[in-house]
């Protein structure tokens, strides 16, 4: 009984606590702060309308209209414009500092207190993306800083939650798409797609391929429903993900949910085997010329 | 003798630390399993020490994407503005339709609003008219009716494919409230 418990602690530390991740959690979190960066970036025009007094949720009717309980916001004690201004350009701040690995565990904190702050005092603007920042903020706060060799059991068990966050995303999501009738007759990419509000384009020409849609719509219900478990097999983990970039790059191109996607796929860094990321890493320094931006940004330090 | 002294010390402060962080582990993932599905007795029960931590982080949600069924048809918010004798003063729509904005995130967060303004009783009310009465000085009073189209199903579609998403159908109107100004001005 005793050298069975024993197997199963060695089982679980080994999985929660001595995982090799510091690569990954670091590029994990240069993309994801970029997508975040980008993605509140775009709040700026709205600030005054989305989360002051004279736009449209005047502080006194949050309580009314979401419930307040052990939900705090730094905008509730801070009300003046100013101080929204200055917290907006703290979150883009620290987003910067995040994606830099510049004290990354402290500037995660200060992301999610300032992130948490804004949804709570205007729920109604948030969306997903919101919703994986909170989460997402709240696991780099605990990952390893990028210096680090080795990470320790606190930065393990970061990059795991990481990992099973994301199952818990799409089997939610999947399981709740079952109880779909558009889902299960095959035409929710089309009401999708469909829906002038959300979509990017005209998409109505594409009733002249129902059946490839039908097709598509079983195939997204299936990849999402199955994905917690194939991931982590040996054999199914480059489909599953490879389905996953094109189902979320898809969504990004066609509907207004671009940031949210790209969060989303950040993701998958947590997925990749070391190779495969060191691959991606010079494939993307190639694409973006970072060599050569390395090599102006030593001139113009040394001019 | 002392180093070994020092690492078992080392090896109990990391045993220690391993329980404590598999203890919030499963705390952690308790709350966060239970979130999405917690209007039953099992969340009500656990609603006293799970709550507060969801609530404080923001991790509530459904992960509903497009789930059950993808989102509500395109729905908006039009609005009426009226001066004391009646006369119209301007009408608008939220969100507006077609937008102008070049990033289109900006149209998302209004489209989010919208719903969330739909999801609960009175939202729109007591949101968008104190808005619109301080947009206006000579404002008086502010009708919100509620504006949506039903989608063509794909099979129709095929039928009329040469048909405009969302334009074929009539749009529904349901008054949703009536008030005035002068409450939100003082």
């Amino acid at each position: 009984m005793y050298s069975k418990a024993k197997k199963l602690w060695k089982i679980w530390d080994q999985f929660w606590f001595g995982a090799e991740c510091v690569k990954k959690m670091n590029a994990f979190r240069t993309l994801f702060a970029l997508i975040l960066f980008c993605a509140f970036a775009m709040r700026t025009q709205d600030l005054t309308l989305f989360y002051t007094d004279k736009g449209i949720l005047p502080l006194s009717v949050v309580p009314e209209i979401s419930s307040p309980h052990y939900r705090f916001s730094l905008l509730q004690y801070f009300t003046g414009e100013v101080s929204l201004w200055v917290f907006h350009v703290s979150l883009l701040a620290s987003l910067l500092a995040l994606a830099m690995n510049f004290y990354p565990r402290f500037f995660s904190l200060v992301s999610l207190v300032l992130h948490v702050s804004f949804i709570h005092r205007n729920i109604g603007v948030s969306y997903g993306l919101d919703s994986l920042a909170s989460y997402y903020l709240f696991y780099l706060c605990f990952a390893d800083s990028g210096k680090v060799k080795k990470n320790s059991p606190v930065g393990s068990m970061a990059y795991r939650l990481g990992q099973i966050q994301l199952c818990i995303i799409y089997a939610f999501s999947g399981a709740e798409k079952l109880r779909g009738a558009s889902w299960w007759k095959g035409e929710a990419i089309w009401d999708v797609l469909n829906n002038y509000l959300m979509a990017r384009w005209d998409f109505s020409w594409l009733s002249t391929f129902a059946i490839p849609l039908i097709f598509l719509t079983y195939a997204t219900l299936i990849w999402e429903i199955y994905f917690p478990i194939l991931v982590w097999t040996k054999k199914m983990r480059r489909p599953v993900l490879l389905m996953g970039v094109i189902v979320h790059l898809g969504i990004g191109i066609t509907l207004n949910l671009l940031f949210f996607e790209l969060a989303t796929l950040s993701v998958y860094v947590l997925f990749l085997e070391q190779q495969e990321l060191v691959a991606l890493q010079r494939w993307m320094a190639n694409r973006f010329q970072v060599a050569k931006m390395k090599n102006f940004y030593s001139k113009l330090k040394s001019f | 003798m002392q180093v070994e002294a020092v690492i078992s010390k080392k090896v109990r402060t990391q045993g220690k630390l391993k329980v404590g962080l598999t203890l919030f582990v499963l705390y952690h993932l308790y709350a966060v399993l239970l979130i999405p599905n917690s209007q039953n007795y099992l969340g009500l029960k656990s609603a006293p020490w799970v709550e507060p931590y969801v609530n404080f982080f923001e991790f509530v949600t459904a992960w509903g994407f497009f789930a059950p069924d993808p989102g509500p048809p395109p729905v908006f918010i039009d609005w009426v503005i009226e001066d004391s004798y009646g006369k119209l003063l301007d009408v608008g729509r939220w969100p507006d339709y077609p937008d102008s904005f070049f990033w289109r995130e900006r149209q998302s967060f209004r489209v989010n609003i919208g719903r969330y303004m739909f999801t609960g009783e009175g939202r729109a009310e007591k949101m968008l008219t104190p808005y619109l009465c301080r947009q206006n000085e000579h404002a008086v009073s502010i009708t919100l009716w509620k504006t949506y189209t039903n989608q063509i199903p794909l099979i129709d579609a095929v039928n009329q494919w040469s048909a405009h998403a969302g334009t074929a159908a009539e749009p529904n109107r349901q008054l949703l409230s009536h008030n005035f100004c002068k409450e939100f001005k003082d």
